[in-house]
């Protein structure tokens, strides 16, 4: 009994020692250092700051994104935003969407979040404001631009992150060349010269696919992206896939749209022909269509526009001669692409948050201009150089695989930060394939920003109804796209839009018409005094 | 009464090492079980989950606003229809299986063969769902899936069954796969029942000329069905979870898709769903509150029948 004794009293005295060492390593994390940026300047400036016996602070960043390429803070290029701003980075990648609810509800979150879930985090109880802490802590360069700060205000008059891949018009004026990235398809090169098929025009699409499908009956005629499914039909098309549409000044759901019954219908045509799988609409993981690509499996891809020379790099890898060609003209009459989002993803610094100056000065030189460049091109010298124009040229494969990319941990860390210039003039003298569609495309982006300032409280009565009429589109639409005649899709098509009736898309046109007038009069007056 | 307490006291202190023990299962107990059930409360709140857990005790109450959302719901009706289809389908079809197998197990004479049926039958329980829906993936995939590939070269059929992506396969296949993975760890509750009869009333039928199936009608069957009862009742209070075999859940999440949705989503997936995904955990307590009703419901009712019919029941 006494042994017993003697050994518990050892295991307590162990964990009140591992306890106490823990809460040690988080006071000596809590050193305050000041950085200052140039905002926008390209000079570097930074001292990194260290605590009083030589360590750096450190910081945990969930980043909300289970398919994120990355998990560690690790590579070159990473250390190097480490020694500028003397902090170290422990990464925590979601392992599925249900995450950070559970973490916000419970308190427990790291102490920066990143995540496209502006209705959970954008809010005073779960986050810190900037323009708040940009009082607290004048040492630290604090200067976005306004129209930054007002495309993410929050209810309560405070913005939290500056949502990524947004960048006001002034900004677009100083760049000739500023491309736009968005879905893209891609065919087999070496099938479509065997064949003779050449794709010139969207009706050329049955052509391609009835005669692969004739030649090659075991191959996969065409897969589709879990994620950007079949957008560059509809932006041939004309079409948007999802919000709000402007019609005449007023904003009508996208169910509505002229045409969108027309899409519907090729999609189901092509999968009754055979081209299209069943088995596709139960992908949920964007691998999938790059396994059956990279494999030879699929001679087509509905995909995103740098997949083609994504995959192309992974099928060099694997020693295949076949290759991806991505359609980088625009053959639609129609094509339209919208870009209406104000700032998708941002970074968040949470109530959690054991040291808001670290994080602070983290944010103030990731949202820089040299912070968000280092993130997202590398290190200036070794991994790009400027032109005169200030756009880049890369000493690597800008789209390369990852396993291009990882070891030194390129591109990625910066898709957290972005804004739209430093992905639209990113490619801007590159002859990738990517860049070209991206050029050619850029002619028909349609813009603004307005409509994605319309964004629901969460649980208010908008935002139940915008989540039903989702989660009923992805269910019904694959019963559209997958109907046995044309006759059944179309029904199916109406039901759906009964459905979305039902459910209250009125409420939301009602919402969105009610706040518009007053937010683009707002948001005008914003970049009219920049 | 003092001298009572004085000899619970006692005895306690003469068993302090057992009770010690058994307080710490209650701890648990109440701990992850009775406290959280304070969660119920947000079924009647609106609650906002930037509030924290906090929150739970200062949302303001709606009344039964949650609970009349989803009974008006358009995907109520579905919902409920494939909950309940799902959970019948399983508590009719898989229940028997395990007691089959038991017996059919137990008649085996070769003692080395019974062995290996027990094993290969009760390794699968093993197996996570998630691998299960993996492998189910490999077998039954519509293209690459060894069992079209065997049923399109054998001429039988023209191209692959879609078994996993059709809704009119869902069903069958959740209740199919259900069976392969618990109905042989389910057979050992049987077995151990069956090896508890007495052998002398089969040596005493067979020698009033009983065959093998009157011994299994006579015998065996009425000598396990005070386990066969408690464990009808377990599975209809987990009736709505998929009963004995369980895994509704499990099997709707991991093989339910866009294709197969009108067939595969289930009340426990959608509140999941309406809970972990969009935040309204008010409105998924509701639901699952409806749900958890219905199964305390059935528990009741499922006892007062064994009672009365076998004068046998849980409590």
């Amino acid at each position: 009994m006494k042994k017993g004794n003697v050994l518990a009293g050892i295991l307590a005295a162990v964990m009140l020692l591992s306890t106490a060492c823990g809460s040690m390593q988080g006071t000596s994390g809590e050193t305050v250092g000041t950085i200052e940026n140039g905002g926008n300047s390209t000079e570097t400036e930074n001292v990194a700051s260290s605590g009083e016996n030589g360590s750096r602070d450190k910081l945990t960043i969930f980043v909300d994104e289970s398919w994120w390429p990355y998990d560690t803070w690790e590579g070159a290029v990473p250390e190097e935003f480490s020694n500028r701003v003397g902090i170290d980075v422990e990464i925590i990648r979601a392992a599925d969407d249900n995450q950070l609810p559970l973490m916000v509800s419970s308190g427990d979150m790291a102490d920066i979040v990143c995540s496209s879930r502006y209705q959970f985090m954008a809010d005073g109880e779960v986050s810190y404001a900037l323009d708040e802490l940009a009082e607290q802590y004048p040492d630290i360069t604090w200067d976005p631009d306004p129209v930054f700060a007002f495309v993410n205000q929050a209810e309560d008059g405070h913005y939290y992150t500056i949502g990524c891949g947004f960048s006001p018009d002034s900004d677009y004026e100083a760049y000739d060349s500023i491309l736009t990235e968005g879905p893209g398809f891609m065919v087999r090169s070496d099938i479509m010269e065997e064949l003779g098929l050449s794709i010139d025009s969207l009706d050329d699409l049955d052509t391609v696919f009835a005669a692969v499908q004739e030649a090659y009956p075991d191959m996969i005629t065409t897969d589709f992206n879990c994620i950007h499914k079949f957008g560059w039909l509809m932006n041939q098309m004309g079409l948007k896939n999802n919000g709000y549409v402007e019609n005449n000044g007023k904003l009508e759901w996208y169910l509505r749209q002229d045409g969108l019954l027309d899409y519907y219908k090729k999609v189901n045509e092509w999968y009754r022909k055979g081209y299209i799988r069943t088995e596709n609409f139960a992908y949920t993981s964007e691998d999938d269509t790059k396994e059956d690509c990279v494999a030879g499996q699929a001679f087509a891809n509905f995909g995103y526009d740098n997949h083609a020379d994504n995959f192309n790099t992974a099928i060099a890898a694997n020693g295949d001669d076949f290759r991806f060609q991505l359609i980088t003209e625009s053959i639609g009459e129609n094509c339209k692409v919208y870009n209406t989002g104000a700032g998708g993803r941002g970074l968040y610094i949470t109530r959690s948050c054991k040291n808001t100056e670290a994080a602070f000065r983290f944010l103030s030189y990731a949202y820089s201009d040299e912070g968000m460049k280092l993130l997202m091109w590398g290190i200036e010298g070794e991994d790009y150089t400027l032109d005169e124009q200030g756009y880049p040229t890369f000493t690597y494969d800008f789209q390369g695989d990852n396993s291009v990319l990882q070891p030194r941990g390129l591109k990625y860390w910066g898709w957290l930060v972005h804004n739209a210039i430093v992905t639209g003039i990113a490619e801007a003298t590159s002859t990738s394939q990517t860049a070209e569609a991206r050029k050619n495309l850029t002619p028909y982006v349609y813009r603004n920003p307005v409509i994605g300032l319309i964004r629901f409280e969460t649980d208010s009565d908008e935002a139940v109804i915008d989540s039903k009429i989702k989660d009923m589109v992805t269910n019904q639409e694959a019963a559209i796209l997958t109907a046995d005649s044309e006759a059944a899709c179309e029904k199916a098509f109406y039901e759906m839009v009964d459905l979305a009736e039902q459910l209250g898309m009125s409420k939301l046109e009602e919402y969105a018409n009610a706040k518009y007038p007053q937010l683009k009069a707002e948001y005008d007056k914003v970049v009219a005094e920049n | 009464m003092h001298k009572k307490c004085n000899s619970i006291g006692k005895q306690f202190t003469r068993q302090w090492e057992l009770q010690t023990v058994s307080l710490l299962g209650i701890g648990y107990l109440v701990l992850f079980s009775y406290i959280p059930m304070l969660g119920i409360i947000l079924a009647f709140k609106s609650y906002k989950i930037s509030s924290g857990i906090g929150g739970i005790f200062s949302s303001k109450w709606v009344g039964l606003k949650y609970f009349q959302e989803f009974v008006t719901d358009y995907k109520f009706c579905e919902l409920l229809r494939n909950t309940l289809v799902l959970s019948s389908l399983k508590l009719v079809l898989a229940f028997p299986v395990p007691i089959l197998l038991a017996i059919l197990i137990s008649e085996c004479k070769h003692k080395v063969f019974k062995r290996v049926i027990q094993t290969c039958s009760y390794m699968p329980n093993f197996i996570s769902w998630i691998l299960v829906s993996g492998i189910a993936a490999v077998l039954f995939s519509e293209t690459s899936g060894v069992i079209n590939q065997l049923l399109v070269k054998g001429g039988l059929t023209s191209k692959g069954i879609p078994f996993l992506t059709a809704p009119g396969y869902f069903w069958g296949m959740s209740v199919f796969l259900s069976i392969w993975k618990s109905s042989g760890w389910w057979a050992i509750i049987f077995l151990a029942a069956i090896s508890g009869i007495d052998s002398t009333l089969y040596e005493a039928a067979k020698v009033d000329g009983a065959g093998r199936l009157q011994r299994i009608w006579y015998i065996t069957l009425p000598g396990i069905r005070s386990s066969v009862v408690t464990v009808l009742i377990l599975s209809i209070g987990s009736f709505l979870g998929g009963g004995m075999v369980g895994s509704n859940f499990e099997q709707s999440f991991l093989m339910g898709n866009a294709v197969n949705n009108a067939t595969s989503e289930i009340i426990q997936t959608y509140a999941f769903k309406m809970g972990m995904s969009e935040g309204r955990f008010s409105y998924a307590t509701a639901v699952d509150f409806i749900q958890s009703l219905v199964s305390i419901t059935l528990v009741i009712i499922s006892n007062r029948i064994a009672k009365h019919f076998n004068e046998e029941g849980l409590f």
